[in-house]
C-alpha cells in the first residue's frame, strides 16, 4: 500500500503569526494548544482596500493545520525575533503591522514593547520558542534533538521539526537598542522547571557567543536542540553587530534596512567559533551556520574564517535564490552605482543596479525569466562552498527571491550595499561615485503573474545544479531542497501559496523542470542537468526521484545525519 | 521634436516679447536712463537713481557696514570694486558652461547654462525645451582660454533629463502654471569625459531676496556668445529696471547668449538668467539696423540695433521652482537643489585647475560668519535641534501635525535614529524653510507646547579657530615667516631646542640617540621604542590591532607622505560634503597642505617622510610598528577647516556612523561650545562602548565639547618639562594629560617641501591617548569580554588610564587629570573588576536646556566676538552681526553695559562678562 508522499521544508515559521497575536505577561506560555494550530488571518475588512498580493503576506502560510494538510512532516522551524524596524510605524507595512485596527488579531503589546525598547530580542526568541515546546508537550509536534539520535529512524505521525534561529540578534539579552540595560522576564511557577528561563534570569547579560552556548545548554535541558542559526537578519542591529546583512526588505521605511559595516565582525567570528564547538554535558552539540541574509562580504569573510580556523561542519543556505552569477560575472554586471546618504543619519550606503542574468525564455511573447541579482542571493562561489562542505541549499518559494520580470520600474530593481562592502568589491570605482540624498525608500514589489510561475523556481534549482556540476565533484541534486520561508512575511509562488499545497509543487516540478532545463541550457549552455533516456528524452523515473529528493529525501537524510552526530549530505 | 529651427524661431518671438515688455515700461526706463546718464557724468549718485527705498535699504544691508560707508561703496562700484567681489564673480564663472544642442538631424546650436546645485544646471526653456532635446545635448565646462591664451580642454557632461527636468515655457499660457518664465532645470551626469567629476565646477547660489542690485548698478554677464569661449562682459552695462518677472539692462554691442548668468557687479550675486536681447523697432514693428534701416532676413546680429537686454529674475525662477510639482522619482534632485541653494556656503568642492586660486567660500572667511547671523531675509533652509515634550498626547499630535504646526517645515527626523535613550528619542532634527532669523524661528518653535527646547544648528568655530593656536610654535622675530593661513610653516627646531633643550625628556632622549629628542613625547609617555616592542604580548597586540577600528573625526587626511600609508582610504567618508573622499579640503586643492587631521593623525600612525634630504624626519606614530600600521586610521571629515566645524549635526552623524560601524576607539582633536546634540552622541558612544578620546581645548580655558561630557576621555597637554601647556584647557573633567606642547608634527614649507615642525595644542596630546587606548584594547581584546555592558570597557580604560598615570611633583589633578599618560604601565595594569566601575552618567540627569537667549549670546560670543577680539583693533563689527533682543538681553546680563556706543552697550566690548557667560554656559 503506497502512502501519501511527505514533504520537507528547510525554512518556515509555523508558530510566528500565532505568537504575535497574543502577548502573555508571564513565561512560560499557558495558551490553549489548539489556538496555536489554526490559521491566522491578519486581514480584516479595513485592510481589504489593500492589494491582494500584499495581503497574502499577512495570511497564514504554515500553521500546523496547513502543514498537516500538505503532508509537510519534516522541517526546520525558525524563530526570528521581530526586529525594531518592524515595530516602527513608518511605511505601509509598518503602519499595517503596527495598527490595532488594520491587523486586528495582532497583539500590539509586542510591537509597542519592541518600539520602545522594553524587551530584549532574546526574550522574544525564547517566548516564541516556548510555543513550540508547548505544542510538543501538547502532543502536536515532535521536536528533534540529538539527545535522541534515532528519532527519524521510525518517524511517527506528527510533524517533526528541528529548531533554528533566524538572526543572531536573538542572542542579545539586553533591552533592544540599549546594550547597557539588562532585560527582565516575569516567570510563573518554579524557574527550576524552566531551564531556559532560569538561565536567562541567572545570566541576564552575556556576550553573543556565550549567550548561544547558554541557550543551547538550556534547550538541551528542555529536550530541545538548536539546529542552525542565521547570523544576521533583515536589519542592522548596532548594539550587537555580528555581520553586515544583505539588503532584502523594501516594505519598511526605516534606515535600519540599509546594510552598514565591513562584513563579519569580531563578535560574529566568536559566535561562529562557539556555534561550531558547543558541547553540552560533554557531548558535541554544534549549531550549523546558515548563510542566508549575510551580505556578500560577510559570506566571503565567513568562508575565509572557516578555512583559517579549520571548521568543516556543513554550511547551509536555508531559503535562498540564485543570482545566476559568479562573483566576477556579478561585478561585470554592475550597471549603476551611487552613494546615497540617508536623510536622517547621513549614513552612506551605495545604491546599485545590476543587470539580470537571463535564466530562459518561455511563452508566446517576451516571457523572459531572469534571476534576482541582489547579493542576498547565492553567487556560484556560495554554491561551491555549500556543496563542498556537504551542506544543503534550500530554494525559497518567495517570488522576489526567485527572480522577476522586466515590468518592474528602475527604483524597484535597486539594491543597497554598505559603503565599505562596495569599496571592497569595487575598489577602483568608489571614489568616483556621485552622491545623492534620499529618504528611506518604500516599494511593495508586487509580483506579476509570470513571476509567480513555477518556472522561476525550476530555473533556480537548475542553476544550482549547473554551477555545482561545473565547480564541484558533488552531485548537486543531493544538496538541494525547498526552504519555503512560509510565514516569514513572504509572497509565495503561485499554486503553492501555503504549506497545504506542497503536493502541487511536486506536480509542478515534474511538469516544468524539463521545460526549464531546455530553456536554461538554450540560454546558458552547459550539459544536460536531467538524466535522459537513450532516446534523448528526459528520464521520467529519474526525474520523479530527483523531485522526491528535493522535496523530502535530501532534507530527511541531512537531518538524520545531523541527529546522529555527523551532519552533512 | 525641438530642433535648431525651434531655437531660432523661439528667439525671434522672444525678442518681440521683450520689446513689448520694454515698451510697456518705457517711462520708467527713460527715467532710470536719464539718471544713469547723470550718474555717468558725475551729477547724480548712483544710489539716487532708484525710487524703491525698500530695495535700496536691502542693498545697503547687504554690504554689512554702516549706512554711510555702504553707500560710499555702492556709489563707487562703477569705478572701484573690491577684489573679493571680482573673485566671487570669477568663482561663479567656473560654474557656467556651454550647452551644445544636438538636433535630431545632427547639426548643433549653442546656449549657455550654469550649475545651481552639484548636479543640476539652469538654462532657458528655449535652449532646452524638452527632454528629447536635453537628451541629445551636452554641457561643456571649461571651454575657455587659460592665462596664456591657450585653449583649455573642455569637459563634456551628458544631460540627464530622466533624472530631473523642470521647465517653464517662454510663452505664457494661462493653463500652464508659472509659464512664461523661460527656464529649464536639468540634471547633469556627475562624471564627464575621461572620468572628470562635475563637482569641481561648483554651483551658483540663487538668492531670491531683494537687495542684490538696484537700478543704475552695473551688471556682469558670463556667457558663451555664439558658442565662443567663455566671456565676462565687463562693459559699463547698467540695470535699467525690474519688472514683475524680468529685469531689463543695457545692451552690449552683441546680443547675449541664451542662458547666460547675469550678476550684479556690486554684490557678485546672480540677479537674472539672460534670455533675450531687445531690438529697436520702427512704428511698423520692423526691427532696425544700427543705421536705422529695417533688418533684412539674413542680417547678422552685429548689424541690429539692440536697445537692451532682458533677463528672467532669479526670484521668479525660485518662486516657480518652489511651486511647480515634481515627480517623486525626481525629488532627490529637487532636494539637492534646495539644499544647495539654501546651504550656508556656496560650495566649491575642488579646484578648477592646478593654478586656480582658493575659492574664498571654501575658506573660513568673514563672509561665512555673515551668512549665519540670520539677518538676511532669504527664505532659506534652516536647521534646528529640537527636544520634544515627553507628554504622549502632544508627541502623537506632533507626529501627525508637525508640518501644520511649523510653517515651512521640510524635514523632521530623529536626531539619532538608532538611539533608544528615552531623552534622545525625544530629540529631533528639523529643517524649516523660512525667511526668519534662525533664533526668532527657534523662539517661535519653542513657543509650541509640543516642543521643550529648540535651538538653531549653525556652523561653529572650533576652539582652535578662536585663537589660531595649534599652529607651529611661534618663533619670535621670525614669526612673520610662518604663514598659517596658507598652511605652510618653517622648520623651528632651533627655537624648540632653545626653549626646551634642557628639559628632562629632551635630555633623556639625547642619551638614547643624538636626534631622538624629536621623539621626546615617546619617552614622556613611556612608550617602548619601536625596536623594543617585541615578545609575545606585543605580537598579540599587533595581531589584535588589525581587527580594531580606529576613527578620527577631523578635517580629513592629506597625501603627506608622513601619514598617508597609515590612513585607511577604503573606509573614509566626508560628512561635510557627503562624499566618499575625506581628503582635507586643502589637499583637494592640490596644495598638499597637511591639515589638522594629518598633523594629529601623524602622532598615531605616522611613518617616515618619503623624501628627507635635510634629515628633518622624526617622531613616528605610536601605532606604527617598523613602518607597518596594523590598525590604519579611518578619517571622517567633520570640519570644513581647522577653524570651522560645520553644522553640529554633521559631527553627530559622523560619530553615529562610527558607533554603528563598531568603532573601537574614536578621537577628536578639536572642540566647540557644548550643545545638547553633542551631549547625546557622546552618551551614545559611551553606552555602545566606543572609547572617544577628545582634546580638552586650546587657549579658551574652559574644557570644550565633546571633551566636557562624562562619557568621553578628556586630554590636557604638557611640555617636555612635564609642565602643563599654558594654553591647555583644564578642569576637573580632564582625565589625563599627554605631550602637546612642542610636539614634532608634519607640515610643508613655503616651497612645498614636506617638513616636520614643533607645534602646540591639546590636539597633539589627544592622539597619544587614543593610540594608547588602541594598544590597551588590543592587549585585552579577549579579556574585555568579561564585562557585561559596553560602557564598562570605556570605564575600564579610564580606570587603567588614571591608575597608571605618572604624576610629576606638584601635579594638579583637579585641573589636568590623574597625571601624564604612561603607556607601558597602562598595558601591564590588570583589568579592574566590574564592581570597581561606575557608570559615568550614574549620578547625572540630562542637563536642563539652556535658555534660547543665552545660547544665542554664547553662539555670538564664541563665533564672532571672540574671534573678532583677536583681530587688529581697527576692525569694526559689521552691523549684520546683530543679536535678537532676547540674545542681547542675555548678553547684557553678563556684561557691563555702561558704554554709550551701540555695540558696546550690547556687551560687545566686555570680555570679562563674555568669559562669565561662557563659564556659566559651560558649567565651569
Amino acid at each position: 500500500m503506497s502512502t501519501a508522499p511527505q514533504y520537507f521544508d528547510f525554512h518556515f515559521h509555523p508558530a510566528f503569526k500565532q505568537f504575535i497575536c497574543q502577548f502573555e505577561p508571564a513565561y512560560p506560555s499557558t495558551r490553549d494548544v489548539r489556538s496555536l494550530l489554526k490559521p491566522i488571518d491578519l486581514k480584516n475588512p479595513i485592510t481589504d482596500f489593500l492589494e491582494e498580493e500584499f495581503l497574502h503576506i499577512l495570511e497564514s502560510q504554515a500553521c500546523l493545520e496547513q502543514l498537516s494538510a500538505g503532508k509537510l512532516m519534516l522541517g526546520i522551524a525558525n524563530v526570528a525575533a521581530i526586529e525594531r524596524m518592524f515595530a516602527e510605524k513608518e511605511g505601509l507595512f509598518g503602519k499595517v503591522l503596527n495598527s490595532q485596527f488594520l491587523t486586528k488579531p495582532v497583539d500590539q503589546t509586542y510591537f509597542s514593547k519592541i518600539r520602545e525598547g522594553k524587551i530584549s530580542y532574546y526574550q522574544l526568541f525564547i517566548r516564541e520558542l516556548n510555543h513550540y515546546k508547548r505544542l510538543r508537550d501538547g502532543g502536536q509536534i515532535t521536536i528533534l534533538s540529538r539527545k535522541n539520535p534515532g528519532m527519524l529512524d521510525a518517524p511517527g505521525a506528527l510533524t517533526h521539526v528541528a529548531m533554528a534561529m533566524e538572526g543572531g540578534h536573538s542572542l542579545c539579552r539586553t533591552l533592544i537598542g540599549q546594550p547597557g540595560k539588562p532585560d527582565e522576564m516575569t516567570v510563573s511557577g518554579s524557574p527550576e522547571d524552566e531551564p531556559i528561563a532560569k538561565d536567562f534570569q541567572d545570566h541576564p547579560v552575556l556576550s553573543p557567543a556565550l549567550s548561544l552556548e547558554h541557550l543551547q545548554t538550556a534547550m538541551w535541558a528542555e529536550n530541545m536542540d538548536l539546529f542552525s542559526m542565521v547570523l544576521t537578519h533583515l536589519s542592522h542591529i548596532p548594539e550587537q553587530l555580528l555581520a553586515t546583512h544583505a539588503y532584502g526588505m523594501k516594505m519598511l521605511k526605516d534606515e535600519a534596512i540599509f546594510p552598514i559595516g565591513d562584513g563579519l565582525t569580531n563578535a560574529g567570528k566568536q559566535v561562529i567559533d562557539k556555534a561550531y564547538s558547543i558541547q553540552v554535558g560533554g557531548a558535541d552539540a554544534p549549531v550549523l551556520i546558515d548563510i542566508k541574509h549575510m551580505g556578500l562580504k560577510s559570506r566571503l569573510d565567513f568562508y575565509a574564517h572557516r578555512r583559517l580556523k579549520g571548521h568543516t561542519l556543513p554550511i547551509i543556505a536555508s531559503h535562498m535564490g540564485v543570482s545566476g552569477y559568479s562573483l566576477d560575472e556579478w561585478k561585470g554586471a554592475l550597471e549603476e552605482a551611487h552613494i546615497v546618504r540617508l536623510k536622517a543619519s547621513n549614513t552612506p550606503v551605495v545604491k546599485i543596479t545590476t543587470s539580470r542574468r537571463v535564466a530562459g525564455d518561455w511563452g508566446a511573447t517576451n516571457k523572459t525569466f531572469t534571476f534576482n541579482p541582489w547579493t542576498i542571493n547565492l553567487l556560484d562561489e556560495d554554491i561551491e562552498e555549500v556543496l563542498n562542505s556537504n551542506g544543503l541549499i534550500g530554494i525559497s518559494l518567495d517570488v522576489r527571491i526567485l527572480g522577476w520580470q522586466n515590468v518592474l520600474g528602475k527604483g524597484e530593481k535597486e539594491e543597497f550595499m554598505s559603503a565599505e562592502e562596495f569599496r571592497f568589491l569595487f575598489p577602483e570605482q568608489f571614489k568616483k561615485l556621485s552622491s545623492e540624498p534620499m529618504a528611506a525608500p518604500e516599494s511593495f514589489l508586487l509580483p506579476t503573474k509570470e513571476e509567480r510561475h513555477p518556472l522561476s523556481l525550476c530555473f533556480n534549482l537548475l542553476h544550482v545544479v549547473s554551477a555545482g556540476r561545473i565547480r564541484t565533484d558533488k552531485d548537486p541534486w543531493k544538496h538541494i531542497t525547498i526552504g519555503s520561508d512560509f510565514d516569514g512575511l513572504i509572497n509565495p509562488l503561485i499554486n503553492c501559496r501555503d504549506a497545504s499545497r506542497m503536493g502541487n509543487l511536486e506536480n509542478l516540478l515534474f511538469r516544468w523542470l524539463p521545460v526549464a532545463e531546455e530553456r536554461y541550457r538554450r540560454e546558458n549552455g552547459g550539459g544536460r542537468l536531467l538524466k535522459v533516456t537513450p532516446q534523448g528524452e528526459v528520464d521520467e523515473d529519474n526525474l520523479r526521484r530527483l523531485i522526491r529528493d528535493v522535496l523530502y529525501e535530501n532534507g530527511k537524510a541531512f537531518l538524520t545525519n545531523w541527529l546522529k552526530g555527523s551532519p552533512g549530505r | 521634436m525641438a530642433d535648431i529651427s525651434f531655437f531660432e524661431s523661439a528667439r525671434t518671438r522672444l525678442r518681440d516679447q521683450a520689446y513689448a515688455n520694454f515698451v510697456a515700461h518705457r517711462s520708467e526706463i527713460e527715467r532710470v536712463g536719464y539718471g544713469i546718464q547723470q550718474n555717468r557724468s558725475g551729477q547724480l549718485p548712483l544710489s539716487h537713481i532708484t525710487n524703491d527705498i525698500d530695495r535700496l535699504s536691502k542693498r545697503i544691508a547687504r554690504e554689512g557696514m554702516q549706512v554711510e560707508k555702504a553707500l560710499e561703496r555702492i556709489n563707487n562700484v562703477p569705478n572701484f570694486q573690491d577684489v573679493s567681489v571680482i573673485r566671487k564673480i570669477l568663482r561663479n564663472s567656473s560654474s557656467v558652461c556651454r550647452i551644445v544642442i544636438q538636433t535630431s538631424f545632427g547639426n548643433s546650436g549653442y546656449g549657455t547654462g550654469f550649475l545651481i546645485s552639484p548636479q543640476v544646471l539652469l538654462t532657458n526653456h528655449h535652449v532646452l525645451p524638452d527632454v528629447e532635446t536635453a537628451l541629445r545635448s551636452e554641457a561643456q565646462f571649461g571651454y575657455e582660454l587659460d592665462e596664456n591664451g591657450h585653449i583649455q580642454s573642455p569637459i563634456s557632461f551628458r544631460l540627464r533629463p530622466d533624472r530631473f527636468f523642470l521647465t517653464s515655457p517662454y510663452e505664457t499660457h494661462p493653463e500652464v502654471p508659472y509659464s512664461g518664465r523661460d527656464f529649464t532645470m536639468v540634471a547633469v551626469e556627475p562624471t564627464g569625459t575621461e572620468g572628470a567629476s562635475l563637482d569641481q565646477f561648483g554651483y551658483i547660489r540663487m538668492d531670491s531676496s531683494l537687495g542684490k542690485i538696484i537700478e543704475g548698478e552695473n551688471c556682469v554677464v558670463i556667457q558663451h556668445p555664439k558658442g565662443d569661449y567663455k566671456k565676462l562682459v565687463l562693459r559699463d552695462i547698467r540695470l535699467i529696471t525690474l519688472t514683475e518677472n524680468f529685469l531689463i539692462y543695457e545692451s552690449d554691442t552683441l546680443p547675449g547668449s541664451s542662458g547666460s548668468a547675469v550678476l550684479g557687479l556690486g554684490t557678485g550675486v546672480i540677479v537674472a538668467l539672460h534670455h533675450s536681447s531687445i531690438p529697436r523697432k520702427d512704428a511698423a514693428g520692423n526691427w532696425l539696423r544700427k543705421d536705422g534701416s529695417p533688418v533684412q532676413p539674413d542680417d547678422p546680429d552685429e548689424l541690429i540695433d539692440w536697445i537692451g537686454n532682458e533677463g528672467v529674475r532669479v526670484s521668479c525662477i525660485v518662486e516657480a521652482f518652489n511651486k511647480l510639482p515634481v515627480p517623486d522619482a525626481m525629488q532627490p534632485y529637487r532636494r539637492q537643489i534646495i539644499e544647495a541653494q539654501t546651504s550656508s556656503l556656496p560650495t566649491m568642492n575642488a579646484p578648477i585647475s592646478h593654478t586656480a586660486p582658493i575659492p574664498p567660500a571654501a575658506l573660513p572667511a568673514e563672509s561665512t560668519l555673515t551668512a549665519h547671523t540670520g539677518t538676511e531675509s532669504t527664505a532659506g533652509l534652516q536647521y534646528f535641534e529640537v527636544v520634544l515634550t515627553s507628554q504622549p498626547t502632544l508627541l502623537d499630535d506632533w507626529e501627525q501635525k508637525a508640518a501644520l504646526l511649523v510653517e515651512g517645515l521640510v524635514e523632521d527626523h530623529p536626531l539619532i535614529p538608532h538611539s533608544f535613550d528615552p531623552y534622545i528619542r525625544r530629540m529631533r532634527y528639523v529643517s524649516v524653510r523660512t525667511a526668519r532669523n534662525p533664533w526668532e524661528q527657534a523662539a517661535f518653535m519653542e513657543s509650541l507646547p509640543h516642543i521643550e527646547s529648540c535651538k538653531p544648528d549653525l556652523e561653529m568655530l572650533t576652539d582652535i579657530g578662536l585663537t589660531d593656536s595649534d599652529a607651529p610654535t611661534r618663533q619670535g622675530p621670525q614669526e612673520s615667516e610662518l604663514i598659517y593661513n596658507e598652511g605652510t610653516a618653517a622648520w623651528n627646531e632651533e627655537k624648540f631646542l632653545k626653549d626646551f633643550g634642557q628639559a628632562g625628556w629632551v635630555q633623556k632622549a639625547k642619551k638614547v640617540r643624538a636626534d631622538y629628542y624629536r621623539w621626546w613625547n615617546w619617552l614622556a609617555v613611556n612608550c617602548p621604542a619601536d625596536g623594543n616592542r617585541t615578545g609575545k604580548d606585543w605580537d598579540a597586540i599587533r595581531q589584535n590591532l588589525a581587527s580594531l577600528r580606529f576613527v578620527q573625526l577631523d578635517t580629513g587626511y592629506s597625501s603627506h607622505s608622513k601619514v598617508f600609508s597609515g590612513v585607511d582610504t577604503d573606509k573614509d567618508f566626508d560628512f561635510i560634503d557627503s562624499d566618499a573622499d575625506a581628503r582635507d579640503l586643502m589637499d583637494r586643492l592640490l596644495l598638499k597642505h597637511p591639515g589638522h587631521g594629518t598633523r594629529t593623525g601623524s602622532l598615531a600612525v605616522g611613518g617616515t617622510l618619503a623624501a628627507d634630504p635635510r634629515r628633518l624626519d622624526g617622531n613616528g606614530g605610536l601605532l606604527n610598528f617598523g613602518g607597518q600600521v596594523p590598525a590604519r586610521l579611518i578619517p571622517y571629515r567633520i570640519s570644513k577647516s581647522v577653524i570651522l566645524l560645520g553644522r553640529g549635526k554633521q559631527l553627530v552623524d559622523a560619530a553615529g556612523y562610527a558607533i554603528r560601524s563598531q568603532a573601537d576607539v574614536m578621537f577628536m582633536c578639536m572642540g566647540t561650545y557644548p550643545r545638547a546634540m553633542f551631549a547625546a552622541i557622546a552618551r551614545e558612544a559611551y553606552e555602545n562602548g566606543v572609547i572617544w578620546v577628545c582634546a580638552a581645548g586650546n587657549e579658551v580655558e574652559v574644557v570644550v565639547a565633546p571633551a566636557v561630557y562624562p562619557g568621553t576621555i578628556a586630554v590636557a597637554a604638557v611640555n617636555p618639562a612635564d609642565q602643563p601647556w599654558k594654553g591647555s584647557s583644564n578642569g576637573p573633567m580632564v582625565d589625563i594629560a599627554a605631550p602637546g606642547e612642542s610636539v614634532y608634527v608634519p607640515f610643508i614649507d613655503k616651497q612645498g617641501n614636506e617638513i616636520m615642525v614643533y607645534g602646540d595644542g591639546t590636539s597633539y596630546a589627544t592622539p597619544h591617548v587614543a593610540s594608547a587606548a588602541m594598544l590597551w584594547k588590543a592587549r585585552h581584546l579577549d579579556a574585555l569580554s568579561q564585562y557585561d555592558f559596553p560602557w564598562q570597557i570605556v570605564e575600564a580604560f579610564r580606570f587603567c588610564l588614571k591608575q597608571s598615570a605618572r604624576t610629576p611633583d606638584g601635579w594638579r589633578t583637579d585641573r589636568y587629570g590623574a597625571g601624564i599618560l604612561d603607556v607601558e604601565k597602562l598595558l601591564t595594569l590588570p583589568l579592574p573588576k566590574k564592581a570597581e566601575l561606575k557608570h559615568a552618567y550614574a549620578a547625572s540627569d540630562p542637563e536642563p536646556s539652556k535658555d534660547l537667549g543665552v545660547v544665542e549670546a554664547v553662539h555670538f560670543v564664541w563665533n564672532i566676538l571672540r574671534r573678532k577680539a583677536k583681530r587688529g583693533p581697527t576692525e569694526s563689527f559689521p552691523a549684520s552681526f546683530s543679536l535678537t533682543p532676547r540674545g542681547q538681553l542675555a548678553l547684557q546680563a553678563f556684561t557691563a553695559g555702561t558704554q554709550a556706543r551701540a555695540y558696546e552697550a550690547a556687551g560687545f566690548g566686555d570680555q570679562i562678562g563674555q568669559e562669565a557667560l561662557l563659564r556659566e554656559y559651560f558649567n565651569q
